[in-house]
C-alpha cells in the first residue's frame, strides 16, 4: 500500500484501528445503478430507469460482519403521451407531460457476509439513511417541482466476484429495495412515500489485511 | 496492464454518462390546449354570439419590446363558429348587429408570440439553466458530460392563440359589462403553428369543455 492510498483511506484505517479487528477486509465499489419505482410511486413513473450510479464502501468489523455506507443517485423518467388533465375547477389541460423523480440517498448500514474468504462473496445488507428527492412534471417549458428530504430503509442482496484469489479487484452485483418517506404533492399527483427497486453492477477494489 | 484496464473501465462509467443539452422547448414538442370555463356560468341563458373579424397580434421579443398588429381571422373564425353552432348557439356577424344591440357572447381572438433567448454554460456539475446535480439524460440528443465545458445560446419563440368568450350583459346603470365565461388557449413553438395543427387544438379546447352547450342534456 503506497502513501497515496494510505492517506485517501486514512479515516477508514482509523475506524478499524479503534475497533481492533483481527482481520480487515474493505470493499470500495463504483456501481452503475438501474431501477424502477414500485408501489404507489409507479403510478407516477412506470418506466425502468437506466440512469443511476452509486459509491459503496464496506469495512469488516468481525469475520462475517461489515459496516458500510453508500451514496448514490437514480433518475426516473417517463414521457406521458398527450392526454387531458382536469383540475376540477374548470381548468383543463391537454398536453404531453414529462415526469422526473431524482433520488440521492446517503446511507449507512450493516452487511453480513456469508463466504467472505471465497472468490464469490455473497452478502445480505441493511442500510438506513437520508434520501434527497426531487419530483417534477414538465409541460412544454413549464415545470412544477417539489424537493424534499426523507428517511430511507434499504435491504440489499448481492455478491462480490473477485477476479483472482490475490486480486484486489472484482465486480459487485446487487439488488435492493428502497423504502423512503419522501412525500410529494405536485399539481397532478400526490404520494406519501417513495418506493423503488434497484439492480446495481459495479467495479470493486478490495483492501485485505491479514 | 490490469490496472490500466481497470482504471479505464472506471473512467468509462463517468465519461459515458450523457445528458440532454437543454430542456428548453424545441420543435419536436407538440402544441398544448388549455381551457378554463366558469363553472358557475349557465350557458343555457345565452343564445347569440359573434366573433371578432380580426385577431390582435402581440409580439414580445427577448428584450421585452412589444410590437402589436392585427390580422384577419380566417379559418380560426370559421372553426369557432362551426363548433359553437354544433353546440346550439346562434351566430350573428358583427356587421348585421343592429344599433344598440349586442350579442350575448362576444369572442375575442388574440395571438401572443414570445421570443426567448438564453446563454447557458454547460459542463461539469453545474448548470445555469437548472442548478441541479441530477439533470436527466436523453439518449436522443446525447452529449459528453463531465470533461467538456462549453457555452451555448438557445433561442426559441412560443406562440399562443387565445380565444376569450366575453359575456355581455347590461348593468342596472345601462352600461355594458364584459365577463369572461370561457377561454381557450393553444400554445407551442411558433414553427408548429400550421393550419391543421391549430385547428386540431382549437377543437380540443371545445371537446374538453362539456359545459359549453346551449342544452346540457
Amino acid at each position: 500500500m503506497n502513501k497515496k492510498y494510505f492517506f485517501i483511506f486514512l479515516p477508514f484505517y482509523l475506524f478499524t484501528f479503534f475497533n481492533g479487528s483481527a482481520q480487515v477486509n474493505q470493499f470500495y465499489s463504483i456501481e452503475y445503478s438501474t431501477g424502477s419505482l414500485v408501489g404507489v410511486s409507479s403510478k407516477f413513473i412506470n418506466n425502468y430507469s437506466w440512469r443511476g450510479g452509486q459509491f459503496n464502501a464496506q469495512i469488516f468489523l468481525i469475520d462475517n460482519l461489515a459496516v458500510g455506507f453508500k451514496l448514490g443517485f437514480n433518475n426516473f423518467y417517463s414521457k406521458v403521451e398527450p392526454k387531458m388533465y382536469d383540475y376540477g375547477t374548470g381548468l383543463r389541460i391537454y398536453a404531453n407531460t414529462y415526469r422526473y423523480v431524482r433520488t440521492a440517498p446517503f446511507q449507512i448500514g450493516a452487511v453480513g457476509h456469508i463466504l467472505p474468504n471465497d472468490m464469490i462473496k455473497p452478502y445480505v445488507g441493511l442500510y438506513l439513511g437520508l434520501c434527497y428527492a426531487s419530483e417534477s412534471v414538465m409541460v412544454q417549458d413549464v415545470q412544477a417541482r417539489n424537493e424534499n428530504l426523507g428517511f430511507i430503509l434499504t435491504p440489499e442482496l448481492g455478491f462480490y466476484l473477485q477476479f483472482g484469489k490475490k486480486s484486489p479487484a472484482g465486480i459487485k452485483f446487487s439488488a435492493a429495495y428502497n423504502l423512503a418517506t419522501n412525500h410529494y404533492n405536485l399539481s397532478m399527483s400526490e404520494y406519501k412515500d417513495l418506493q423503488s427497486v434497484n439492480v446495481n453492477l459495479g467495479l470493486t477494489w478490495m483492501v485485505m489485511h491479514r | 496492464m490490469k490496472k490500466i484496464i481497470y482504471s479505464l473501465s472506471v473512467l468509462c462509467l463517468f465519461f459515458c454518462a450523457c445528458r440532454d443539452v437543454t430542456d428548453l422547448l424545441n420543435d419536436k414538442e407538440q402544441l398544448i390546449a388549455i381551457s378554463q370555463v366558469d363553472k358557475e356560468f349557465s350557458f343555457k341563458e345565452v343564445s347569440v354570439f359573434s366573433v371578432n373579424d380580426t385577431i390582435q397580434e402581440i409580439y414580445i421579443d427577448e428584450e421585452g419590446n412589444v410590437i402589436k398588429g392585427k390580422i384577419l381571422a380566417t379559418y380560426q373564425k370559421d372553426l369557432i363558429i362551426k363548433q359553437m353552432e354544433e353546440r346550439g348557439f346562434f351566430y350573428i356577424p358583427l356587421t348585421e348587429l343592429l344599433n344598440d344591440t349586442l350579442p350575448d357572447i362576444f369572442i375575442d381572438l388574440l395571438y401572443v408570440e414570445n421570443k426567448y433567448a438564453q446563454v447557458s454554460n454547460y459542463g461539469w456539475w453545474y448548470d445555469h439553466y437548472e442548478p441541479s446535480w441530477f439533470n436527466y439524460w436523453n439518449l436522443d440528443t446525447c452529449y459528453p458530460y463531465y470533461p467538456i465545458s462549453y457555452t451555448a445560446i438557445t433561442s426559441y419563440t412560443t406562440k399562443s392563440f387565445i380565444m376569450d368568450f366575453l359575456y355581455l350583459r347590461e348593468s342596472p346603470e345601462h352600461t355594458y359589462n364584459a365577463e369572461s365565461c370561457f377561454f381557450g388557449l393553444v400554445r407551442g413553438i411558433a414553427d408548429k403553428y400550421t393550419e391543421n395543427e391549430i385547428a386540431k387544438y382549437i377543437n380540443q379546447c371545445f371537446d374538453q369543455t362539456p359545459e359549453l352547450k346551449k342544452n346540457n342534456d
